[in-house]
């Protein structure tokens, strides 16, 4: 026979621990919930210095179904990643802007681009970018193929492109263009010239 | 200051601490956990469907779970809805069903049965309670059920299947795991331990554990949860898994030892995870590099002959292009491949689709399958919001100046580049078809997959579709993807 005083402090451990896993549980979910909002809050950059040079942008025309030459101004900074994520950032700002040839998403971005062995380049976009994204072969293929041939326009040394969300590989952008390749800026530059 | 050890409140922190650690270590991966499902084993077909927890009950869509076992008609009046089956047992006969939204009582064949909860609606799907399912399905199917409610394994129409293990002693051991019907288990090794993962087998064991007095198996475990079966075994040096008598054996030995220094030419499928059925296959591909454990098991490779396989895109919790609230792409897809389907096989040319229902497969999984199906074509389906029909034929993210040999071992990102001029070929002819019917039709390449790993001719198509589903009668397309395929079949080594 079980004494009293032990039964009913078994009951009250028995109760603390019940009530303390719940709290753990939605402690848990609150910091999980808590981090993806915190997800969006990137540290601001410091600012550009650089000259103001040229860059050719290559902007897909959806409605056309084509990718025509652009040209425009930008302050670029030396250190090869940092030129690459501005270079991206001016494409992205004729898309978000209206009218747009190809929309995205309001607060499309990059995260940064990554230049490894000065050949192979890695974009990482923003979450908002690839959530937000259309879904459909030909919209999501015209992002990438913008964004590669871009690259490797003002950048001729980039052979290589490798595409990120996050920080994380993904299957596809929204549905259906492969992210999970490495691309080869030469293959993807011969089907712009197609598609011009 | 130190605490007062010989306090009640300070003698209860630590098996308090102890407790909170351990819920804390089971409940904080309940939340990452995969979603619960239903695998539904028939005579003629295996499907696993989305389970959804309604206050704290599992429900299940009565439709969702019918479809693929029979044509049924659902039709809502208010709150009631109305289900309507062929009777399997009377030609030109149906069996009626009646439910009503916050009911537990439902009405089939005009007979009162009692739900074990409400039937309740949820994204415009009935949903009716899991437990007691088998009170609903037995007099519309007219077919036996048994119910593992449990591990969610439900088997109609007798087919579970029970597997039996026979330990052949000799040096090295070999423990040969028997089944009535070929099986296609996703295999693990873990160390010293193989687990064989059953999803679409219905598979089953009447013992849960057996200890093997053996020096190379330990013992053997079996487990069923979340619609999967899993067969442990245990050893004492890693293990080998090998297919034998088509399928229906699964040999366990000892795994050979690694070799010293691997070719880097050499393509190593799966990181060596998984053991591979073995297969007299003209032309192989690395299979892709798995992350965790696959859902989709290796299957034994089909007998050569032209046959199309269909991929309609998307699919389970991945809906694909959003066209209108209540429409997403994944069924518009998956209707347009059985109308594909349809057109086919009435020019006497074998079809398979990769999905028959609404089940999540990644794009690995369905160029697996595929290729081990080794189609003369492959054709993926999509829709997505426009005016204009697609053909895409896959483009390659890697340049190549020649192509590849089709009998040699193909990379897994660019197994395509041998079948490019084919795939070529076949766009145009359904470009051409499409184009016949006074449909405006666009033919272009897209960096898509699974087409950069098929192993075969492989097209794309994207319908368009606006609020009110495909603007183009599905019948239309399918019919002219069809006549493409009839036209290209004695090319591509089919007799007319």
């Amino acid at each position: 026979m079980i004494p009293r005083n032990v039964q009913i402090t078994l009951v009250l451990l028995l109760v603390a621990i019940l009530g303390s896993g719940v709290y753990i549980l939605r402690l848990h979910r609150r910091t999980e919930e808590n981090l993806r909002r915190a997800s969006d809050a990137h540290p601001v950059g410091p600012p550009i210095a650089g000259s103001a040079e040229r860059v050719k942008l290559t902007v897909a025309y959806d409605d056309d179904g084509v990718f025509r030459s652009r040209e425009t101004t930008a302050t670029l900074p030396s250190e090869p990643g940092a030129r690459a994520k501005e270079i991206l950032e001016t494409l992205i700002t004729e898309y978000v802007n209206k009218p747009s040839p190809h929309p995205l998403a309001e607060g499309s971005a990059v995260n940064g681009v990554f230049v490894v062995n000065q050949k192979l380049a890695v974009i990482d976009l923003s979450q908002a970018l690839a959530d937000g994204h259309r879904s459909g072969i030909m919209v999501e293929d015209f992002t990438l193929m913008s964004f590669i041939d871009t690259l490797s326009a003002n950048l001729p040394q980039i052979e290589q492109v490798k595409i990120l969300v996050e920080g994380k590989e993904r299957e596809t952008l929204a549905g259906h263009a492969d992210l999970k390749s490495t691309y080869s800026s030469a293959a993807v530059h011969a089907l712009v010239q197609q598609l011009q | 200051m130190r605490p007062n050890l010989s306090s009640p409140i300070a003698e209860c922190f630590l098996p308090i601490a102890c407790c909170l650690s351990l819920i804390a270590y089971c409940l904080l991966p309940l939340s990452a956990s995969e979603p619960d499902r239903l695998a539904v084993y028939a005579p003629h077909v295996s499907y696993t469907l989305s389970v959804a927890d309604l206050d704290g009950r599992q429900y299940v869509g009565i439709f969702e779970l019918l479809e693929p076992l029979t044509t049924p008609d659902l039709k809502v009046v208010g709150a009631k809805w109305r289900l309507r089956v062929p009777d399997p047992k009377a030609l030109n006969k149906t069996i009626d069903a009646e439910f009503e939204e916050g009911s537990a009582t439902a009405k089939v064949r005009g007979q009162k049965i009692a739900l074990s909860g409400p039937a309740r609606r949820e994204n415009q799907r009935l949903m009716l309670p899991l437990h007691g399912i088998g009170g609903v399905l037995i007099p519309l199917l007219g077919s036996d059920l048994v119910f593992h409610e449990t591990s969610r394994r439900l088997f109609l129409g007798g087919t579970a299947e029970p597997v039996s293990t026979e330990l052949r002693k000799g040096a090295p051991s070999t423990l040969a795991l028997h089944f009535s019907a070929a099986v296609s288990p996703n295999i693990n090794s873990d160390g010293n331990s193989l687990k064989l993962f059953f999803t679409r087998d219905p598979v089953i064991s009447f013992g849960e554990s057996e200890v093997l007095n053996d020096k190379l198996f330990s013992s053997s475990n079996y487990a069923e949860g979340n619609g999967t079966a899993t067969i442990t075994i245990n050893g004492t040096s890693p293990l080998l898994a090998k297919f034998a008598d088509d399928g229906k054996t699964i040999l366990i030995s000892a795994a050979p030892a690694p070799p010293p220094a691997p070719s880097a030419a050499t393509a190593s499928p799966s990181g060596g995870q998984q053991p591979q059925a073995q297969s007299a296959t003209t032309t192989s591909v690395a299979e892709p590099p798995t992350e965790g454990n696959s859902p989709v098991a290796p299957r034994s490779p089909r007998s050569p002959g032209f046959l199309v396989v269909v991929d309609p895109g998307h699919g389970g919790t991945e809906t694909g292009a959003r066209i209108a609230p209540n429409l997403s792409e994944k069924d518009i897809t998956l209707s347009l491949a059985r109308a594909l389907r349809e057109q086919l096989q009435s020019r006497h040319i074998a079809v398979v689709l990769l999905r028959d229902s609404d089940i999540d497969l990644s794009l690995d999984q369905r160029a697996v399958l595929a290729n081990l199906d080794r189609p003369a074509i492959f054709i993926s389906l999509h829709a997505g919001p426009g005016t204009i029909l697609r053909v895409y034929t896959p483009a390659l993210p890697v340049a190549t100046d020649t192509a590849p040999d089709r009998n040699a071992f193909l990379p897994w990102q660019s197994a395509q580049a041998a079948f490019t001029s084919d795939s070529t070929s076949l766009a145009s002819a359904a470009a051409e078809a499409i184009g016949k019917r006074q449909i405006v039709v666009q033919s272009r390449p897209a960096f898509l997959q699974p087409l950069q790993s098929i192993a075969a001719p492989a097209i794309a198509v994207e319908a368009p579709a606006d609020n009110h589903g495909l603007k183009i009668p599905e019948q239309q397309i399918a019919a002219a993807l069809a006549e493409a395929v009839a036209a290209r079949k004695s090319s591509l080594g089919g007799a007319q």
